[in-house]
Protein backbone atom coordinates (compact mmCIF):
# COMPACT_ATOMS: atom_id res chain seq x y z
CA UNK A 1 0.00 0.00 0.00
CA UNK A 2 2.84 2.30 1.23
CA UNK A 3 4.58 1.55 -1.56
CA UNK A 4 2.35 2.28 -4.76
CA UNK A 5 1.20 5.67 -2.58
CA UNK A 6 4.55 6.72 -3.12
CA UNK A 7 4.88 5.46 -6.50
CA UNK A 8 1.77 7.92 -6.80
CA UNK A 9 3.34 10.80 -5.58
CA UNK A 10 6.38 10.25 -7.42
CA UNK A 11 4.34 10.21 -10.97
CA UNK A 12 2.78 13.62 -10.02
CA UNK A 13 5.99 15.38 -9.03
CA UNK A 14 7.44 13.77 -12.17
CA UNK A 15 4.39 15.25 -13.98
CA UNK A 16 4.43 18.73 -12.22
CA UNK A 17 8.44 18.85 -12.74
CA UNK A 18 8.19 18.43 -16.49
CA UNK A 19 5.73 21.12 -16.73
CA UNK A 20 7.94 23.90 -18.58
CA UNK A 21 5.88 27.09 -15.78
CA UNK A 22 7.11 24.64 -13.00
CA UNK A 23 10.69 25.28 -14.37
CA UNK A 24 10.47 28.60 -14.88
CA UNK A 25 8.87 28.92 -11.14
CA UNK A 26 12.14 27.57 -9.55
CA UNK A 27 15.37 28.04 -11.59
CA UNK A 28 16.98 31.77 -11.86
CA UNK A 29 19.38 33.79 -13.97
CA UNK A 30 21.04 36.87 -13.27
CA UNK A 31 20.34 39.36 -15.77
CA UNK A 32 20.72 43.08 -16.17
CA UNK A 33 18.33 45.02 -18.08
CA UNK A 34 19.17 48.80 -19.16
CA UNK A 35 16.87 50.59 -19.34
CA UNK A 36 13.61 49.23 -17.91
CA UNK A 37 11.25 51.87 -18.99
CA UNK A 38 11.11 53.40 -22.58
CA UNK A 39 10.32 57.32 -22.87
CA UNK A 40 8.56 57.67 -25.68
CA UNK A 41 8.78 61.44 -26.27
CA UNK A 42 8.21 63.60 -29.55
CA UNK A 43 10.96 62.49 -31.26
CA UNK A 44 10.95 58.82 -30.36
CA UNK A 45 11.75 56.54 -33.44
CA UNK A 46 12.60 53.44 -31.78
CA UNK A 47 14.63 52.21 -28.64
CA UNK A 48 17.33 49.97 -27.96
CA UNK A 49 17.10 47.58 -24.72
CA UNK A 50 20.58 46.40 -23.67
CA UNK A 51 20.67 42.83 -21.71
CA UNK A 52 23.39 41.11 -20.29
CA UNK A 53 23.51 38.02 -17.75
CA UNK A 54 25.01 34.85 -16.76
CA UNK A 55 24.34 31.16 -18.07
CA UNK A 56 25.23 27.92 -17.40
CA UNK A 57 28.49 27.34 -20.30
CA UNK A 58 26.90 24.24 -21.52
CA UNK A 59 23.20 26.02 -22.32
CA UNK A 60 22.07 28.42 -24.87
CA UNK A 61 20.05 31.78 -24.64
CA UNK A 62 16.93 32.69 -26.03
CA UNK A 63 14.67 35.99 -24.76
CA UNK A 64 11.70 36.52 -25.35
CA UNK A 65 9.63 40.24 -25.52
CA UNK A 66 5.93 39.95 -24.88
CA UNK A 67 3.05 42.80 -24.77
CA UNK A 68 -0.03 42.23 -22.69
CA UNK A 69 -2.95 40.73 -24.39
CA UNK A 70 -5.28 41.81 -27.11
CA UNK A 71 -7.67 41.37 -29.07
CA UNK A 72 -8.01 42.08 -32.86
CA UNK A 73 -10.11 42.52 -35.29
CA UNK A 74 -9.31 41.93 -39.13
CA UNK A 75 -10.52 41.72 -42.86
CA UNK A 76 -10.29 38.44 -44.36
CA UNK A 77 -9.37 38.44 -47.80
CA UNK A 78 -10.17 35.76 -50.47
CA UNK A 79 -11.01 35.01 -54.11
CA UNK A 80 -14.42 36.38 -55.01
CA UNK A 81 -16.21 34.88 -58.27
CA UNK A 82 -13.18 32.50 -58.87
CA UNK A 83 -11.02 36.07 -60.37
CA UNK A 84 -11.28 38.96 -57.76
CA UNK A 85 -8.98 39.12 -54.46
CA UNK A 86 -10.80 41.12 -51.69
CA UNK A 87 -12.25 41.82 -48.37
CA UNK A 88 -14.48 39.02 -47.69
CA UNK A 89 -15.55 38.88 -43.91
CA UNK A 90 -14.36 39.98 -40.81
CA UNK A 91 -11.89 37.40 -38.40
CA UNK A 92 -11.48 37.68 -34.60
CA UNK A 93 -8.45 37.08 -33.34
CA UNK A 94 -8.09 37.00 -29.64
CA UNK A 95 -5.95 36.91 -26.75
CA UNK A 96 -3.05 37.45 -28.66
CA UNK A 97 0.18 39.49 -27.40
CA UNK A 98 0.64 42.72 -28.67
CA UNK A 99 4.33 42.52 -28.97
CA UNK A 100 5.94 39.30 -29.47
CA UNK A 101 9.48 39.31 -30.27
CA UNK A 102 12.03 36.19 -30.07
CA UNK A 103 15.98 36.52 -30.06
CA UNK A 104 17.53 33.58 -30.06
CA UNK A 105 21.07 32.55 -29.81
CA UNK A 106 22.28 30.94 -33.12
CA UNK A 107 21.91 27.02 -31.53
CA UNK A 108 18.28 28.05 -30.60
CA UNK A 109 17.53 29.63 -34.06
CA UNK A 110 18.95 26.47 -35.37
CA UNK A 111 16.95 24.18 -33.12
CA UNK A 112 14.25 26.17 -34.11
CA UNK A 113 14.52 26.11 -37.88
CA UNK A 114 14.78 22.25 -37.52
CA UNK A 115 11.27 21.92 -36.19
CA UNK A 116 11.47 19.66 -33.38
CA UNK A 117 9.10 19.11 -31.34
CA UNK A 118 10.64 19.07 -28.47
CA UNK A 119 11.20 22.47 -29.05
CA UNK A 120 7.43 22.90 -29.77
CA UNK A 121 6.83 21.29 -26.19
CA UNK A 122 8.70 23.99 -24.58
CA UNK A 123 6.06 26.33 -25.62
CA UNK A 124 8.06 29.14 -25.93
CA UNK A 125 7.86 30.06 -29.55
CA UNK A 126 4.55 31.17 -31.71
CA UNK A 127 3.13 27.85 -31.44
CA UNK A 128 2.22 28.94 -28.00
CA UNK A 129 0.94 32.51 -29.12
CA UNK A 130 -1.32 29.95 -31.04
CA UNK A 131 -2.74 27.42 -28.68
CA UNK A 132 -3.43 30.29 -26.30
CA UNK A 133 -5.40 32.23 -28.83
CA UNK A 134 -8.85 32.14 -29.82
CA UNK A 135 -9.90 32.75 -32.96
CA UNK A 136 -13.15 33.15 -33.88
CA UNK A 137 -14.40 32.41 -37.58
CA UNK A 138 -16.87 30.02 -39.11
CA UNK A 139 -14.90 27.17 -41.02
CA UNK A 140 -11.13 27.57 -42.11
CA UNK A 141 -7.71 26.16 -40.93
CA UNK A 142 -6.63 28.14 -37.64
CA UNK A 143 -3.04 27.85 -37.84
CA UNK A 144 -3.38 29.16 -41.55
CA UNK A 145 -5.30 31.85 -40.60
CA UNK A 146 -3.05 32.44 -37.73
CA UNK A 147 0.72 32.74 -39.89
CA UNK A 148 -1.41 35.40 -41.83
CA UNK A 149 -1.97 36.99 -38.52
CA UNK A 150 1.53 36.63 -37.89
CA UNK A 151 2.80 37.93 -41.10
CA UNK A 152 0.42 41.16 -40.72
CA UNK A 153 2.28 41.72 -37.35
CA UNK A 154 5.87 40.91 -38.48
CA UNK A 155 5.63 43.39 -41.64
CA UNK A 156 4.75 46.09 -38.27
CA UNK A 157 7.77 45.15 -36.69
CA UNK A 158 5.77 44.39 -33.36
CA UNK A 159 5.89 40.18 -34.39
CA UNK A 160 9.22 38.22 -35.12
CA UNK A 161 12.77 36.33 -34.77
CA UNK A 162 15.67 38.37 -34.79
CA UNK A 163 18.49 36.48 -35.03
CA UNK A 164 22.15 37.05 -34.28
CA UNK A 165 21.98 39.51 -31.39
CA UNK A 166 22.99 37.26 -28.86
CA UNK A 167 26.91 37.37 -28.10
CA UNK A 168 28.78 34.75 -25.49
CA UNK A 169 32.19 35.55 -23.50
CA UNK A 170 33.84 33.48 -21.32
CA UNK A 171 33.05 33.27 -17.72
CA UNK A 172 33.75 31.79 -14.45
CA UNK A 173 32.99 28.45 -12.23
CA UNK A 174 30.93 26.77 -15.72
CA UNK A 175 29.12 30.05 -16.74
CA UNK A 176 29.31 32.29 -19.63
CA UNK A 177 28.34 35.50 -20.07
CA UNK A 178 25.86 37.03 -22.67
CA UNK A 179 24.67 40.31 -23.77
CA UNK A 180 22.07 41.45 -26.74
CA UNK A 181 20.60 44.51 -27.80
CA UNK A 182 17.36 44.25 -28.23
CA UNK A 183 15.69 47.04 -30.97
CA UNK A 184 12.49 48.36 -30.18
CA UNK A 185 10.08 49.33 -32.87
CA UNK A 186 9.09 53.04 -33.71
CA UNK A 187 5.35 51.63 -33.34
CA UNK A 188 5.62 50.25 -30.16
CA UNK A 189 2.32 50.77 -28.15
CA UNK A 190 2.27 52.10 -24.54
CA UNK A 191 2.60 49.27 -22.31
CA UNK A 192 4.12 47.20 -19.16
CA UNK A 193 5.94 44.73 -21.56
CA UNK A 194 7.68 40.73 -19.77
CA UNK A 195 10.84 40.10 -21.07
CA UNK A 196 11.75 36.38 -20.49
CA UNK A 197 15.25 34.77 -20.58
CA UNK A 198 15.64 30.95 -21.09
CA UNK A 199 18.64 29.20 -20.21
CA UNK A 200 18.67 26.19 -22.69
CA UNK A 201 20.20 23.30 -22.37
CA UNK A 202 19.53 19.74 -24.47
CA UNK A 203 16.08 21.18 -25.73
CA UNK A 204 15.15 21.74 -22.17
CA UNK A 205 14.86 24.48 -19.71
CA UNK A 206 17.81 25.08 -17.66
CA UNK A 207 17.70 28.33 -16.29
CA UNK A 208 15.11 31.44 -16.52
CA UNK A 209 14.53 35.08 -15.49
CA UNK A 210 11.86 37.25 -16.20
CA UNK A 211 11.95 41.29 -15.97
CA UNK A 212 9.50 43.68 -16.95
CA UNK A 213 10.16 46.65 -19.49
CA UNK A 214 7.52 49.80 -19.59
CA UNK A 215 6.89 51.81 -22.57
CA UNK A 216 5.72 55.39 -21.99
CA UNK A 217 4.43 58.27 -23.61
CA UNK A 218 6.36 61.68 -22.22
CA UNK A 219 5.79 64.70 -22.90
CA UNK A 220 3.91 66.45 -25.92
CA UNK A 221 3.30 63.10 -27.40
CA UNK A 222 1.39 61.91 -23.43
CA UNK A 223 -0.34 65.17 -23.45
CA UNK A 224 -1.75 64.31 -27.03
CA UNK A 225 -2.71 60.91 -26.49
CA UNK A 226 -4.28 61.82 -22.92
CA UNK A 227 -6.22 64.71 -24.49
CA UNK A 228 -7.67 62.81 -27.75
CA UNK A 229 -8.93 60.25 -25.55
CA UNK A 230 -10.64 62.19 -22.98
CA UNK A 231 -11.58 65.02 -25.08
CA UNK A 232 -12.44 63.51 -28.38
CA UNK A 233 -14.23 66.52 -30.19
CA UNK A 234 -12.37 69.75 -28.64
CA UNK A 235 -9.51 67.45 -29.51
CA UNK A 236 -10.52 67.39 -33.29
CA UNK A 237 -11.78 71.04 -33.77
CA UNK A 238 -8.41 72.12 -32.13
CA UNK A 239 -6.50 69.88 -34.93
CA UNK A 240 -8.71 71.68 -37.50
CA UNK A 241 -7.90 75.02 -36.10
CA UNK A 242 -3.85 74.49 -35.98
CA UNK A 243 -4.12 73.03 -39.38
CA UNK A 244 -6.51 75.97 -40.81
CA UNK A 245 -3.88 78.21 -39.73
CA UNK A 246 -0.59 76.66 -40.83
CA UNK A 247 -2.73 76.79 -43.87
CA UNK A 248 -3.40 80.49 -43.96
CA UNK A 249 0.44 81.58 -42.49
CA UNK A 250 1.68 79.33 -45.38
CA UNK A 251 -0.68 81.58 -47.76
CA UNK A 252 0.13 85.01 -45.92
CA UNK A 253 3.55 84.49 -46.36
CA UNK A 254 3.65 83.33 -50.11
CA UNK A 255 1.55 86.15 -50.41
CA UNK A 256 3.71 88.65 -49.29
CA UNK A 257 6.53 87.20 -51.26
CA UNK A 258 4.61 87.75 -54.35
CA UNK A 259 4.05 91.35 -53.51
CA UNK A 260 7.73 92.06 -53.40
CA UNK B 1 6.05 63.12 -48.55
CA UNK B 2 3.96 66.37 -47.42
CA UNK B 3 5.51 68.35 -50.11
CA UNK B 4 4.84 65.93 -52.84
CA UNK B 5 0.76 65.38 -51.91
CA UNK B 6 0.88 69.18 -51.33
CA UNK B 7 2.41 69.83 -54.75
CA UNK B 8 -0.68 67.53 -56.42
CA UNK B 9 -3.39 69.39 -53.91
CA UNK B 10 -2.68 72.48 -55.40
CA UNK B 11 -1.83 72.00 -59.37
CA UNK B 12 -5.09 69.63 -59.70
CA UNK B 13 -7.22 70.76 -56.66
CA UNK B 14 -7.45 66.96 -54.96
CA UNK B 15 -6.79 66.68 -51.78
CA UNK B 16 -4.18 64.00 -51.97
CA UNK B 17 -6.15 61.32 -49.52
CA UNK B 18 -5.42 58.32 -52.18
CA UNK B 19 -1.68 58.74 -52.60
CA UNK B 20 -0.83 59.74 -48.94
CA UNK B 21 -2.93 57.64 -47.02
CA UNK B 22 -1.13 54.25 -48.65
CA UNK B 23 2.09 55.85 -47.95
CA UNK B 24 1.13 56.47 -44.74
CA UNK B 25 0.52 52.49 -44.17
CA UNK B 26 3.55 51.80 -46.35
CA UNK B 27 6.07 52.93 -43.74
CA UNK B 28 3.94 51.57 -40.61
CA UNK B 29 1.25 53.65 -39.58
CA UNK B 30 -1.74 52.09 -38.68
CA UNK B 31 -4.42 52.33 -41.62
CA UNK B 32 -6.90 54.07 -39.16
CA UNK B 33 -4.86 56.79 -37.63
CA UNK B 34 -3.18 57.05 -41.42
CA UNK B 35 -6.51 57.87 -42.83
CA UNK B 36 -7.50 60.17 -39.91
CA UNK B 37 -4.67 62.31 -39.88
CA UNK B 38 -4.08 62.67 -43.49
CA UNK B 39 -7.49 64.45 -43.17
CA UNK B 40 -6.63 66.56 -40.94
CA UNK B 41 -3.45 67.57 -42.34
CA UNK B 42 -5.66 68.21 -46.06
CA UNK B 43 -7.61 70.99 -44.34
CA UNK B 44 -4.08 72.41 -44.04
CA UNK B 45 -3.33 71.87 -47.55
CA UNK B 46 -6.39 72.46 -48.94
CA UNK B 47 -6.86 76.40 -46.53
CA UNK B 48 -3.63 76.97 -48.21
CA UNK B 49 -4.08 75.83 -51.83
CA UNK B 50 -7.57 77.90 -51.56
CA UNK B 51 -6.00 81.10 -50.50
CA UNK B 52 -3.23 80.67 -53.30
CA UNK B 53 -5.88 80.04 -55.66
CA UNK B 54 -8.05 82.99 -54.14
CA UNK B 55 -5.18 85.16 -55.46
CA UNK B 56 -4.94 84.04 -58.07
CA UNK B 57 -8.98 84.65 -58.70
CA UNK B 58 -9.45 80.52 -59.11
CA UNK B 59 -11.91 79.85 -56.33
CA UNK B 60 -15.88 80.50 -57.09
CA UNK B 61 -16.93 80.83 -53.71
CA UNK B 62 -20.91 80.45 -55.29
CA UNK B 63 -20.18 77.10 -56.77
CA UNK B 64 -18.55 75.68 -54.11
CA UNK B 65 -20.38 76.08 -51.50
CA UNK B 66 -23.61 75.14 -53.23
CA UNK B 67 -21.36 71.78 -54.13
CA UNK B 68 -20.81 71.51 -50.95
CA UNK B 69 -24.51 71.61 -49.50
CA UNK B 70 -25.63 68.73 -51.81
CA UNK B 71 -22.45 67.36 -51.53
CA UNK B 72 -23.11 67.19 -47.16
CA UNK B 73 -26.54 65.74 -48.27
CA UNK B 74 -25.12 63.03 -50.32
CA UNK B 75 -22.91 62.21 -48.02
CA UNK B 76 -25.32 61.18 -45.62
CA UNK B 77 -27.26 59.14 -47.74
CA UNK B 78 -24.26 57.42 -48.68
CA UNK B 79 -23.46 56.71 -45.44
CA UNK B 80 -26.83 55.00 -44.50
CA UNK B 81 -26.40 52.97 -48.02
CA UNK B 82 -22.83 52.00 -47.24
CA UNK B 83 -24.70 50.93 -43.63
CA UNK B 84 -27.29 48.74 -45.50
CA UNK B 85 -24.63 47.53 -48.10
CA UNK B 86 -22.01 45.98 -45.45
CA UNK B 87 -25.18 44.81 -43.20
CA UNK B 88 -25.59 42.75 -46.99
CA UNK B 89 -21.97 41.64 -47.26
CA UNK B 90 -21.44 43.12 -49.94
CA UNK B 91 -19.72 46.81 -49.07
CA UNK B 92 -16.37 46.41 -49.75
CA UNK B 93 -16.85 44.55 -53.17
CA UNK B 94 -18.82 47.18 -54.17
CA UNK B 95 -16.66 50.26 -53.07
CA UNK B 96 -13.48 48.56 -54.77
CA UNK B 97 -15.83 47.51 -58.18
CA UNK B 98 -17.17 51.40 -58.13
CA UNK B 99 -13.58 52.73 -57.50
CA UNK B 100 -12.40 51.06 -60.78
CA UNK B 101 -15.04 51.74 -63.31
CA UNK B 102 -15.44 55.49 -61.36
CA UNK B 103 -11.80 55.95 -61.86
CA UNK B 104 -11.58 54.00 -65.37
CA UNK B 105 -14.27 55.99 -67.16
CA UNK B 106 -13.09 59.45 -65.86
CA UNK B 107 -9.61 58.53 -66.68
CA UNK B 108 -9.92 57.52 -70.12
CA UNK B 109 -12.50 60.25 -70.86
CA UNK B 110 -10.49 63.25 -69.63
CA UNK B 111 -7.34 61.52 -71.41
CA UNK B 112 -8.69 61.09 -74.45
CA UNK B 113 -10.54 64.41 -74.50
CA UNK B 114 -7.88 66.69 -73.31
CA UNK B 115 -5.46 64.76 -76.06
CA UNK B 116 -7.74 65.77 -78.75
CA UNK B 117 -7.57 69.06 -77.23
CA UNK B 118 -3.75 69.72 -77.55
CA UNK B 119 -4.02 68.51 -80.79
CA UNK B 120 -6.81 70.38 -82.45
CA UNK B 121 -5.10 73.51 -80.65
CA UNK B 122 -1.72 72.55 -81.64
CA UNK B 123 -2.60 72.03 -85.76
CA UNK B 124 -5.45 73.68 -86.44
CA UNK B 125 -6.22 77.28 -86.84
CA UNK B 126 -9.32 78.24 -85.44
CA UNK B 127 -12.01 79.48 -87.57
CA UNK B 128 -15.08 81.30 -86.33
CA UNK B 129 -17.33 79.08 -86.90
CA UNK B 130 -20.57 79.60 -84.76
CA UNK B 131 -21.19 75.99 -83.01
CA UNK B 132 -24.47 74.40 -82.53
CA UNK B 133 -25.69 74.37 -78.95
CA UNK B 134 -25.49 70.11 -77.96
CA UNK B 135 -29.03 69.21 -76.26
CA UNK B 136 -27.35 69.47 -72.81
CA UNK B 137 -26.39 72.81 -73.24
CA UNK B 138 -30.43 73.38 -74.34
CA UNK B 139 -31.63 71.51 -71.41
CA UNK B 140 -29.52 73.59 -68.37
CA UNK B 141 -30.46 76.75 -70.41
CA UNK B 142 -34.23 75.28 -68.96
CA UNK B 143 -33.86 74.60 -66.00
CA UNK B 144 -35.02 76.98 -63.48
CA UNK B 145 -32.94 79.79 -60.42
CA UNK B 146 -30.43 81.07 -63.37
CA UNK B 147 -27.47 82.25 -61.38
CA UNK B 148 -24.33 84.00 -62.83
CA UNK B 149 -21.39 82.45 -61.77
CA UNK B 150 -18.49 85.09 -62.81
CA UNK B 151 -15.24 83.71 -61.89
CA UNK B 152 -16.42 80.76 -64.46
CA UNK B 153 -17.96 82.66 -66.88
CA UNK B 154 -21.33 80.89 -67.16
CA UNK B 155 -24.80 80.86 -65.90
CA UNK B 156 -26.26 77.73 -64.48
CA UNK B 157 -29.31 76.86 -62.49
CA UNK B 158 -28.47 76.35 -59.11
CA UNK B 159 -30.38 72.90 -58.87
CA UNK B 160 -27.89 71.70 -61.16
CA UNK B 161 -24.57 71.66 -58.72
CA UNK B 162 -27.02 71.19 -55.79
CA UNK B 163 -27.73 67.81 -57.78
CA UNK B 164 -24.42 66.99 -58.68
CA UNK B 165 -23.20 68.01 -55.30
CA UNK B 166 -25.52 64.66 -53.76
CA UNK B 167 -24.36 62.67 -56.60
CA UNK B 168 -20.68 63.36 -55.58
CA UNK B 169 -21.18 63.13 -51.91
CA UNK B 170 -22.77 59.61 -52.69
CA UNK B 171 -19.90 58.29 -53.99
CA UNK B 172 -17.52 60.15 -52.10
CA UNK B 173 -19.31 57.88 -49.04
CA UNK B 174 -19.20 55.07 -50.40
CA UNK B 175 -15.41 55.16 -52.27
CA UNK B 176 -14.62 56.46 -48.52
CA UNK B 177 -12.79 59.90 -50.26
CA UNK B 178 -12.81 63.38 -49.96
CA UNK B 179 -14.61 63.17 -53.59
CA UNK B 180 -12.07 65.65 -55.83
CA UNK B 181 -11.12 63.29 -57.80
CA UNK B 182 -14.66 62.49 -59.14
CA UNK B 183 -15.82 66.48 -58.20
CA UNK B 184 -13.09 67.87 -60.61
CA UNK B 185 -14.64 66.16 -63.86
CA UNK B 186 -17.85 66.89 -62.71
CA UNK B 187 -17.15 70.47 -62.80
CA UNK B 188 -15.40 70.50 -65.75
CA UNK B 189 -17.41 68.14 -67.62
CA UNK B 190 -21.33 68.72 -66.54
CA UNK B 191 -20.95 72.72 -65.11
CA UNK B 192 -18.71 73.63 -67.77
CA UNK B 193 -16.74 75.19 -65.80
CA UNK B 194 -12.89 76.59 -66.66
CA UNK B 195 -9.91 74.19 -65.62
CA UNK B 196 -8.34 77.44 -63.68
CA UNK B 197 -11.30 77.61 -61.49
CA UNK B 198 -12.27 73.95 -61.06
CA UNK B 199 -8.76 73.38 -59.31
CA UNK B 200 -9.32 76.45 -56.42
CA UNK B 201 -13.28 75.61 -56.32
CA UNK B 202 -12.38 71.95 -55.50
CA UNK B 203 -10.16 72.70 -53.65
CA UNK B 204 -12.35 75.22 -51.16
CA UNK B 205 -14.84 72.38 -51.23
CA UNK B 206 -12.49 69.87 -49.73
CA UNK B 207 -11.34 71.85 -46.89
CA UNK B 208 -15.06 71.38 -45.38
CA UNK B 209 -15.28 68.09 -46.24
CA UNK B 210 -11.99 67.31 -44.70
CA UNK B 211 -12.71 69.35 -41.55
CA UNK B 212 -16.24 67.29 -40.55
CA UNK B 213 -14.24 64.21 -41.58
CA UNK B 214 -11.19 65.43 -39.03
CA UNK B 215 -13.64 65.65 -36.34
CA UNK B 216 -15.65 62.89 -36.66
CA UNK B 217 -12.96 61.10 -36.63
CA UNK B 218 -11.39 62.47 -33.24
CA UNK B 219 -14.70 61.92 -31.62
CA UNK B 220 -15.62 58.58 -32.91
CA UNK B 221 -12.21 56.48 -33.31
CA UNK B 222 -9.75 58.47 -31.79
CA UNK B 223 -7.61 58.36 -34.43
CA UNK B 224 -6.06 61.50 -35.55
CA UNK B 225 -2.39 61.72 -34.77
CA UNK B 226 -1.84 65.21 -34.48
CA UNK B 227 2.27 65.26 -34.56
CA UNK B 228 1.94 62.84 -37.58
CA UNK B 229 -0.22 65.58 -39.35
CA UNK B 230 1.57 68.60 -38.07
CA UNK B 231 4.82 66.85 -40.07
CA UNK B 232 2.87 66.73 -43.05
CA UNK B 233 1.11 69.45 -42.78
CA UNK B 234 4.73 71.86 -42.85
CA UNK B 235 5.23 70.14 -46.58
CA UNK B 236 1.89 69.79 -47.47
CA UNK B 237 0.72 73.65 -47.26
CA UNK B 238 3.57 74.67 -48.52
CA UNK B 239 3.63 72.35 -51.41
CA UNK B 240 -0.21 73.87 -52.44
CA UNK B 241 1.24 76.88 -52.58
CA UNK B 242 3.96 76.05 -55.23
CA UNK B 243 1.36 73.55 -56.89
CA UNK B 244 -0.71 76.99 -57.50
CA UNK B 245 1.87 78.76 -59.09
CA UNK B 246 2.92 75.77 -61.47
CA UNK B 247 -0.78 75.08 -61.89
CA UNK B 248 -1.19 78.73 -63.71
CA UNK B 249 1.43 78.20 -65.92
CA UNK B 250 0.12 74.97 -67.71
CA UNK B 251 -2.85 75.39 -69.71
CA UNK B 252 -5.84 73.94 -68.78
CA UNK B 253 -5.44 70.63 -71.21
CA UNK B 254 -2.33 69.92 -70.28
CA UNK B 255 -3.68 70.10 -66.58
CA UNK B 256 -6.28 67.57 -67.21
CA UNK B 257 -3.57 65.48 -69.20
CA UNK B 258 -1.78 64.88 -66.27
CA UNK B 259 -4.43 64.37 -63.77
CA UNK B 260 -5.97 61.81 -66.45
CA UNK B 261 -2.87 60.13 -66.54
CA UNK B 262 -2.53 60.08 -62.39
CA UNK B 263 -6.35 58.72 -62.23
CA UNK B 264 -5.57 56.16 -64.44
CA UNK B 265 -2.45 54.83 -62.50
CA UNK B 266 -4.45 54.94 -59.33
CA UNK B 267 -6.90 52.74 -61.30
CA UNK B 268 -4.75 50.18 -62.71
CA UNK B 269 -3.11 50.39 -59.25
CA UNK B 270 -6.55 49.08 -57.73
CA UNK B 271 -7.56 46.60 -60.34
CA UNK B 272 -4.24 44.80 -60.10
CA UNK B 273 -4.88 44.69 -56.52
CA UNK B 274 -8.19 43.34 -57.58
CA UNK B 275 -6.64 40.54 -59.66
CA UNK B 276 -3.36 39.83 -57.72
CA UNK B 277 -3.46 37.59 -54.30
CA UNK B 278 -2.27 39.56 -51.97
CA UNK B 279 1.01 39.01 -49.84
CA UNK B 280 -0.98 38.52 -46.58
CA UNK B 281 -4.34 37.68 -46.73
CA UNK B 282 -5.18 39.40 -43.66
CA UNK B 283 -5.61 43.31 -43.14
CA UNK B 284 -6.16 45.55 -40.20
CA UNK B 285 -9.99 47.05 -40.07
CA UNK B 286 -10.27 50.57 -40.89
CA UNK B 287 -8.57 53.36 -43.47
CA UNK B 288 -10.00 54.81 -46.50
Amino acid sequence: MKKSIFIIIYIIMMFICGQPEFVLATASLEVTVRPNQILMGALYNGANISVMGNVPADSEVLIRLTGHLEDYKLKKKGRAMGVLWMNLGIVEIQKVPSLFLLYPSKAVNDSLQAGRQSWQDLGLGFEAVLKQANIVLDSEDKSALFEEFVKLEKKSGLYGTIKNTIHYKQGKGGMKSFSCTLALPSGLPQGVYKLDVFAIKDDAIAGYTSKEIEAKKVGMPAFITSFAFNHGTLYGVLAVLVAIIAGLVTGVIFKGEKAH
Amino acid sequence: MGGFVGLLSGIFGVGGGFLMTPLLIMIGIPPTVAAASDSNQIVGASTSGTLAHYHLGNVEFKMGILLLIGGVAGGTVGVQFIKILRHMGNADFLIQITYVIMLGFVGIYMFVESLQGLRVSKSIEVVAVPKKESKYAMILKKLPWQTNFEKSGTELSIVLPLVLGVFVGILAAIMGVGGGFIMVPVMVYLLRMPMHVVVGTSLFQILFTCINVTIMQANTNHTVDFVLALILLIGSTLGAQMGAKISRRLKGEQLKIILASLVLIVMVKMLMGLLLKPEILLAFVGGH
